[in-house]
């Protein structure tokens, strides 16, 4: 009885003062280390050996571009992309995997930087789709009018977009030489507008740009958005007045659907 | 003195409430390590991959698209670029924040309960700690004895810190054991980056350094203990002034629940830094995971711990030795 109540006495004192001095200890480290932090240790980073390893999965997307491949304007927050993956898995076996690299707001100069990042050209180099959007917000920009109605200012954003497109192609090659890009044109939202015979000329000198700048490179494929919006504005854009809604991205992917069972021969058999 | 604490420790756990808790722990754990797997998988799933880089730089788009939407609050776009800026660290220096393993769960899960879950076991035996023997009536016996009064009450807030520190290190050894079932028992020395500072908006490096994954435990675990002893303390006061056990839990929950709803619901009040348990997260220190409230700082969160605790501490003893409780 007696050897019993020892026992429990010096168990529930070494309990209570391990846990108690274990946490103190680590407390007080940290306040040193907070208080007084060391310099900084990378300049060896840390070899991870373990390399995780890439599932290899077969219809990897990997998307780029602006608000219209990150799906604004669609109330189901999915936009042309995820229809696209829809569509895809759908005749697909295989996991259809996509990787949204896309920007809200981004112009083709950010796209310029964005693909010139370490991390963004590693995952290119396992796409086998790249689908594109961009030049929107260099030519109109945000969801206003046009940003310059100034013909010269236009034609000075126009070059830059050449040059851009140029760089953003030859980059992706660089890095992923077999994959397919689609790139889609622009359309004109402001078709029904007053000003539309300007704007219209303006995106149309335009889409001819990216189409004579995808020429030169391989297994790049331009998709006209021109015609899907021009009719009926209304019906494919959302209430912003600039993207699609989903009825427009559903067309949208429509478009890319088709030409990629094409090409890739995925067709359900 | 050493009599009297082991006496009140044997009281504890006698009273079965160290048990109750650590049965909900072994009970929510396994839920947390679960919805940690699912979470986990269903990130892979969707982006077709499970290598950590392609995930963490989706991630990183993901946030760059949240920040240009134009109804964010500023407070939260900072804290969003902050975050990135950290991510892009991590993917630069080939480092992964989330490499699977039970030790990577420990972190994750002691820096998300350190302000509200660890601190509501801390009350369920702290809370009531003084009041049960005021209203059982048992504090009579106690004070019958040829002690002084501050002595048993010494004894009693002694026993409360070792309870306390048990309750910490069981969360660690449990989590460790029951999520080590789903995601392995490795990972000690991973290596974790450690010293982000911020200064006006932009994310200083040149103290981030790397240290083994097991040390960077034991100093979170040390942080959050010694939040929980403020919760501890302050409960403690609690349990001398408030007589019933239903309203001095009471008061401890609404005072950690507003604690940490204050905290999300106005960063930009600058007042709030001043409330104790709006200070709890001193984790996010050590992980560098930006802090949303404007001008906090280490120094001052200890402060602000440190001053409530020993006010606690002053007023728990002044009342209890003026107190007549033979009425």
């Amino acid at each position: 009885m007696h050897s019993n109540h020892r026992m429990r006495w010096i168990s529930i004192f070494v309990v209570a003062i391990a846990s108690f001095s274990i946490l103190l200890i680590g407390s007080i480290m940290s306040l040193i280390e907070l208080f007084r932090p060391q310099a900084s240790n990378l300049q060896t980073p840390a070899s991870q050996k373990t390399a995780s390893p890439t599932s290899p999965t077969i219809g990897r997307i990997v998307s780029l571009g602006d608000s219209l491949t990150r799906g604004i304007g669609d109330d189901s927050g999915k936009g042309y992309i995820q229809l696209f993956r829809e569509q895809l898995q759908k005749s697909s076996k295989s996991e259809v995997s996509l990787i949204n690299l896309s920007v809200s707001g981004a112009t083709s100069t950010d796209l310029r930087k964005q693909i010139s990042q370490p991390e963004t050209s590693n995952l290119l180099k396992s796409a086998e789709i790249i689908p594109l959007t961009i030049g929107g917000n260099d030519l109109f920009r945000g969801s206003g009018r046009l940003e310059n109605t100034d013909p010269a200012t236009v034609e000075k954003a126009r070059l830059t977009y050449q040059e851009n497109v140029d760089f953003i192609l030859k980059e992706i090659r660089k890095q992923n030489s077999k994959a397919t890009i689609f790139m889609f044109g622009l359309y004109n939202p402001f078709g029904d507008l007053s000003e539309a015979k300007q704007t219209n000329e303006f995106v149309a000198k335009w889409n001819e740009t990216a189409q004579q700048v995808i020429a030169k490179y391989d297994r790049v494929v331009f998709i006209p958005t021109y015609d899907l919006f021009q009719l009926d504005p209304k019906r494919y854009l959302f209430t912003d007045h600039f993207h699609p809604n989903q009825n427009g991205y559903q067309r949208m992917a429509n478009r890319l659907t088709q030409l990629v069972i094409d090409q890739e021969g995925m067709e359900t058999k | 003195m050493i009599g009297l604490v082991y006496n009140e420790m044997l009281k504890m756990v006698r009273k079965k409430r160290l048990w109750v808790i650590l049965g909900i722990l072994v009970i929510l754990i396994p839920i947390f390590t679960y919805a940690q797997a699912q979470t986990l998988e269903r990130a892979a799933k969707q982006i077709g991959t499970s290598d950590w880089k392609v995930v963490l730089k989706q991630q990183i788009i993901d946030q760059q698209n949240r920040l240009t939407s134009s109804r964010l609050p500023e407070e939260w776009k900072a804290f969003i670029k902050l975050n990135i800026q950290q991510q892009e660290y991590y993917l630069k220096n080939n480092i992964d924040p989330t490499a699977p393993g039970a030790p990577t769960f420990m972190r994750k899960f002691v820096e998300e309960s350190v302000s509200l879950f660890l601190p509501l076991l801390v009350v369920i035996i702290a809370a009531d700690l003084v009041s049960s023997e005021l209203s059982s009536g048992t504090i009579k016996l106690l004070l019958t004895r040829p002690v002084r009064r501050w002595k048993v009450l010494l004894s009693k807030y002694i026993s409360l810190l070792f309870a306390t520190s048990f309750i910490v290190l069981s969360t660690a050894i449990l989590s460790y054991l029951l999520s080590g079932v789903v995601f392995g028992y490795g990972g000690w020395d991973l290596p974790v980056l450690s010293g982000f500072q911020e200064k006006n908006g932009a994310l200083l490096t040149e103290f981030v350094h790397l240290m083994p994954q097991w040390k960077y435990l034991l100093m979170a675990y040390g942080l959050s203990w010694l939040a929980c002893i403020t919760v501890a303390t302050v409960s403690f006061m609690v349990s001398v002034l408030v007589r019933s056990t239903a309203s001095g839990m009471g008061i401890m929950l609404a005072a950690i629940i507003s604690g940490n709803l204050l905290m999300q619901l106005s960063p930009t009040w600058g007042a709030i830094k001043y409330f104790a348990f709006t200070q709890l997260r001193l984790t996010d220190y050590l992980s560098g995971r930006p802090i949303l409230i404007e001008g906090m700082t280490l120094p001052l969160s200890i402060g602000v711990l440190g001053a409530w605790s020993v006010v606690a501490l002053i007023t728990a003893f002044v009342s209890f030795s003026r107190r007549d409780v033979l009425a």
